[in-house]
């Protein structure tokens, strides 16, 4: 999908909506509808670098895994808040939507075709989570092993 | 503050409650229990056993002098409400910090509890906003963003309508997406110029389970696969409530409409 950079305003509005489902309060549901439309923003440089489709969705899901990562620390709040909300524009919505159509319409290969295609994607958003908040895990413990070397107390996260 | 062997039982409760609060307002399961890990160690606790699943959590203390405590906490209705995990997270932090007595974690966890959401009023308007500003995403026009709001703010309605009749996942999803798409279509059959694809498309995204799936991953990467499991298995459910609800639709009111889209 070729998308214009309006469409980072459409997301950061949705996202807006969510925080406020999602009870979301003041700076907190700011930036994480801002790392809403920072992933888009990120998906559409890497299109526009002519980047695998797939590939583009994993590199836009590290940066907000790392973008969540970052604000947690920042605002010594759970990862998890920044990255439901900042994950969301990833979401096939569209592809999802059009596998099921071919389904009912019974045109196989469009479905295949574009079911994999989904699979895809939610494959490239989990690989991105999953990745980052491992290394994140990783280095929280060594951090916390030496802190707790150097006699200071551990940070209770 | 030291603990005295007659604060346990109360001291337990207090720590089930907390944690029954962040798995019912959406924090991930390892999260849960590496907080009750940090906080028994913060008051010197020998040992502290707890085994959590987002709908139980067992937890037990054990003091230096041997003796053990054990509850257990079921979990039920759950509804996402990041605010409150994000503040019971202050608390696990200041508690293990402060180690304050029990009356004043119960009075900050009950002050915590306290803290309010917003009306249903503007919930009603922001997920319709949300529909709406993802139809328009997802290369909808102007009109079907309208439509996507008219549909979408009664839409939270219906969510949470089903959520207090403990609707299960599935059939509440299942509902909800057969009653977005459904009136998508009627609303296309009476302004042609809507598309129908636009407006289901942003409905959807107000259904799909980010939390659930969020924190499954989060889970597994924690590994902590029984809790990743079940989460994954909700989503998945969800998931499939929602492509039998529109596929149920499409089916249903394409042959009578004719082919609109």
């Amino acid at each position: 999908m070729n998308g214009s950079y309006l469409q980072c305003l459409y997301v950061f509005i949705a996202c807006l909506g969510f925080g406020v489902i999602f009870n979301l309060r003041g700076k907190k549901l700011f930036f994480a509808a801002l790392g809403a439309t920072l992933s888009w923003f990120v998906y559409l440089l890497c299109t526009g670098a002519g980047m695998d489709d797939t590939l583009c969705y994993f590199v836009a899901t590290v940066a907000i895994a790392l973008y969540s990562e970052g604000m947690a620390r920042l605002h010594k709040s759970p990862v998890t808040i920044y990255l439901v909300v900042s994950f969301l524009p990833l979401v096939p919505g569209s592809k999802i939507y059009y596998t099921m159509e071919y389904g009912m319409a019974g045109d196989t290969a469009r479905f295949l075709q574009t079911g994999l295609e989904t699979c895809k994607i939610a494959g490239a958003i989990v690989a991105g989570i999953a990745l980052v908040s491992s290394v994140a895990r990783l280095t929280t413990s060594f951090w916390r092993g030496w802190r707790r070397r150097q006699g200071r107390s551990a940070p209770s996260r | 503050m030291q603990l005295t062997e007659g604060e346990m039982p109360q001291f337990t409760e207090l720590l089930l409650d907390i944690s029954g609060g962040l798995l019912a307002y959406g924090a991930e399961v390892y999260r849960v229990e590496e907080s009750l890990q940090y906080i028994g160690a913060a008051y010197g606790l020998t040992e502290v056993d707890v085994f959590a699943i987002p709908s139980h959590v067992i937890l037990t203390l054990r003091l230096a002098n041997g003796s053990a405590h054990t509850q257990s906490k079921r979990i039920f209705d759950r509804a996402t409400d990041l605010d409150k995990v994000d503040r019971l997270g202050d608390l696990c932090r200041r508690i293990c910090r402060d180690r304050p007595g029990c009356a004043e974690i119960r009075r900050e966890l009950d002050a915590l509890r306290a803290r309010p959401t917003y009306p249903l009023f503007w919930q009603v308007i922001s997920h319709g906003m949300a529909a709406c500003a993802f139809a328009l995403f997802f290369g909808g026009s102007p009109w079907d963003a309208a439509c996507a709001f008219l549909v979408g703010a009664p839409l939270k309605l219906l969510v949470e309508g089903m959520r207090r009749l403990r609707s299960n996942a599935f059939f509440s999803s299942l509902v909800c997406a057969l009653f977005g798409a459904a009136s998508a279509h009627l609303l296309a059959l009476a302004f042609p110029a809507l598309h129908p694809d636009a407006v289901i498309i942003g409905l959807l995204m107000t259904l799909v389970p980010g939390v659930v799936f969020t924190n499954a991953m989060r889970d597994f990467m924690a590994g902590d696969c029984i809790a990743g499991m079940i989460k994954l298995t909700e989503a998945i459910l969800i998931g499939a409530g929602i492509a039998v609800g529109v596929s149920v639709s499409l089916a249903v009111l394409r042959p009578l409409l004719g082919v609109v889209a």
